[in-house]
């Protein structure tokens, strides 16, 4: 179970990776230009990026609404795994819902220090979509 | 998304050029608007279901000296959230402060002597006098981001302590899952007591609050609760024959509403009291009809010469589903209080019975035979494959819906005694039994809530 939970975050890092989605390079200085698609394949990052992504999951709790609930929120880790700042960035107008994500944040921190060569990455903020997702699906 | 609609635009070539160049900006803005985020993650679905809450003991400022109001009303709140299955109770020998000593308003105690005990949410409080009254102040905080999440104050007398606690489960999961708590409500039942005859009580949800309707030692059947959860329909033999009685629960006055056209067989109050849905046994068939309050029959719902039984309202008070064996076997039918056509629901299975109608009014919950006992099962009210909810060693019967509509409860029998149990409908898990003892209890129906 365990590992099939792990290989399941490996392959989505993965296709985050390929996806690349903010990772063009476009213009606004966020400096990795193509390389960047470099950060998300390598193995010190994916470990990184699942073991927060799986302390944010185990510290999330909720219980109710719909299944299509979705929040995205973006926040901030610093140099010492802290979580500096979280921002709703879109709403799922479940205010219980949105709550249920800030504090999911909030209190998987303080979290691992980033690798240094992801530092500022990681403190100019991570994007993350949370949805509740069908009650049946979850273990 | 927007890298998408950037593609898609950069694909058309240089015509575009403008457009491309009006997407980029709007790209940047937006990426500035997420704070040039360049990692992404997705989370689907919450790593656990139960919050973990801390219920610290009110604070006595002058009302509570032995702490009785408080211990009453830590018990009734312990008990509703455990119930709900949505919180874990963090047990008070973690607890830090005293409670009498630190304060329970906001910057008045310290969130680390929760966090450090990995408390979600801590409910503090206190009791006091307001001119002549008992208060209970009461706030529910979040731990993690260190805010009141909630905070009420009651005002009543000492026996309104549970009630007030009820309320506050309720207020605790509308801000936490987005609905509203069942508790504030009553449950009402068929019991022995113990004894031989099967008499009609009520209780609350948590098992207190036991109030005895009927008393005659005859047989007493199908509670009915309408909207107003103060008033109770049943159907009794206490006059020698089946009637139905309308009873005042708070000032105990009843009305005896008997049919002149054939032998009552059972009823249903509507939700707004005015009307009843009973069933009527007359010359060899039993139909389904609306009655008036004086028992007098408004329209004839059903017109079959098989048994049309066991009439439930919709929450709206415009449907009716019911049993009928006019297919051969036991089978749920719905139709419409004014009297429009009868639609067949199930057709798994050869005997379904006891419906109930959800209070969205999307789904029906009944009990269905296999082989000597029964289980409940949902069905769409469109119709469909139902889904089996219970699947135990007991038989598991009459089920009727919470008013938030997320549990039900039911009786299941084992061993010649029979219990109510609570069920949360969306995981069908069974979170508790509701009765204990000896007793025979059995049809339990759920009111709407007390406070509306």
């Amino acid at each position: 179970m365990r590992q099939r939970l792990l290989a399941e975050h490996l392959a989505e890092a993965q296709r985050t990776a390929r996806s690349g989605t903010p990772l063009e390079g476009k213009g606004t200085g966020a400096g990795e230009g193509s390389g960047s698609a470099g950060i998300q394949s390598d193995p010190e990052f994916i470990y990184y990026y699942r073991t927060i992504k799986e302390r944010i999951k185990q510290s999330w709790t909720f219980y109710g609404g719909n299944s299509e609930l979705t929040t995205v929120v973006l926040f901030s880790i610093d140099e010492n795994g802290n979580v500096t700042s979280t921002r709703i960035v879109k709403s799922s107008h479940d205010l219980a819902f949105d709550n249920s994500v800030v504090r999911a944040i909030r209190s998987a921190s303080p979290l691992p220090p980033p690798p240094e060569k992801y530092r500022a990455q990681f403190s100019q903020g991570v994007e993350a979509v949370f949805k509740l997702g069908e009650l049946s699906s979850q273990s | 998304m927007k890298p998408k609609l950037l593609g898609t635009l950069r694909r058309r070539g240089p015509v575009n050029v403008f457009l491309v160049a009006l997407a980029a900006t709007i790209f940047s803005v937006a990426l500035a608007a997420s704070g040039l985020a360049q990692i992404k993650m997705e989370i689907v679905g919450p790593g656990s279901r139960q919050f973990q809450i801390a219920i610290s003991a009110l604070k006595d400022l002058g009302a509570d000296p032995n702490h009785a109001i408080s211990d009453d009303f830590v018990w009734v709140l312990r008990r509703d959230l455990t119930l709900s299955s949505f919180f874990k109770i963090i047990s008070p020998e973690a607890y830090i402060e005293d409670p009498q000593q630190s304060g329970y308003k906001l910057g008045e105690f310290n969130f680390d002597d929760w966090s450090s005990i990995n408390a979600e949410f801590l409910v503090k409080g206190a009791v006091y006098q307001d001119q002549g009254k008992l208060a209970l102040e009461v706030y529910l905080y979040d731990v993690v981001q260190r805010r009141q999440a909630l905070g009420k104050r009651y005002l009543g007398s000492r026996d309104k302590v549970a009630e007030m606690a009820r309320r506050f489960a309720d207020a605790i999961l509308e801000v936490t899952t987005g609905q509203r708590g069942p508790f504030d409500s009553k449950i009402a039942l068929v019991s022995t007591g113990g004894g031989r005859f099967k008499e009609i009580f009520t209780m609350s949800v948590d098992g207190r609050d036991i109030y005895r309707v009927t008393n005659n030692n005859t047989i007493n059947l199908f509670p009915s609760f309408g909207r107003d959860p103060n008033e109770l329909l049943y159907t009794s033999y206490k006059s020698g024959f089946p009637a139905l009685y309308l009873v005042d629960l708070a000032h105990g006055r009843e009305i005896e509403i008997r049919s002149r056209d054939g032998e009552i067989v059972d009823g249903a109050l509507s939700p707004d009291g005015r009307t009843i849905a009973a069933s009527i046994a007359q010359s060899g068939a039993t139909n389904i009809y609306l009655l008036d309050r004086s028992g007098t029959i408004l329209r004839t719902l059903t017109h079959t010469n098989s048994i049309n039984v066991g009439p439930a309202f919709s929450a709206d008070g415009q449907m009716i589903a019911f049993t009928s064996d006019r297919a051969g076997t036991p089978q749920i039918y719905l139709t419409s209080v004014n009297g429009g056509p009868v639609r067949r629901l199930t057709y798994r299975g050869d005997y379904n019975t006891t419906p109930a109608i959800s209070p969205k009014g999307d789904r029906v919950a009944y009990q269905s035979r296999n082989g000597n006992k029964f289980d409940i099962y949902l069905i769409s009210i469109k119709g469909g494959e139902p889904t089996r909810l219970t699947n135990d060693d007991a038989s598991n019967q009459h089920p009727s819906w919470s008013p938030d509509g997320r549990y039900i409860v039911y009786s299941a029998t084992r061993n010649g005694s029979s219990r109510l149990y609570l069920m949360l409908v969306e995981t069908g898990k069974i979170v508790s039994a509701l009765t204990e003892g000896n007793s025979y209890d059995s049809s339990p129906t759920w009111s709407w809530w007390l406070a509306q």
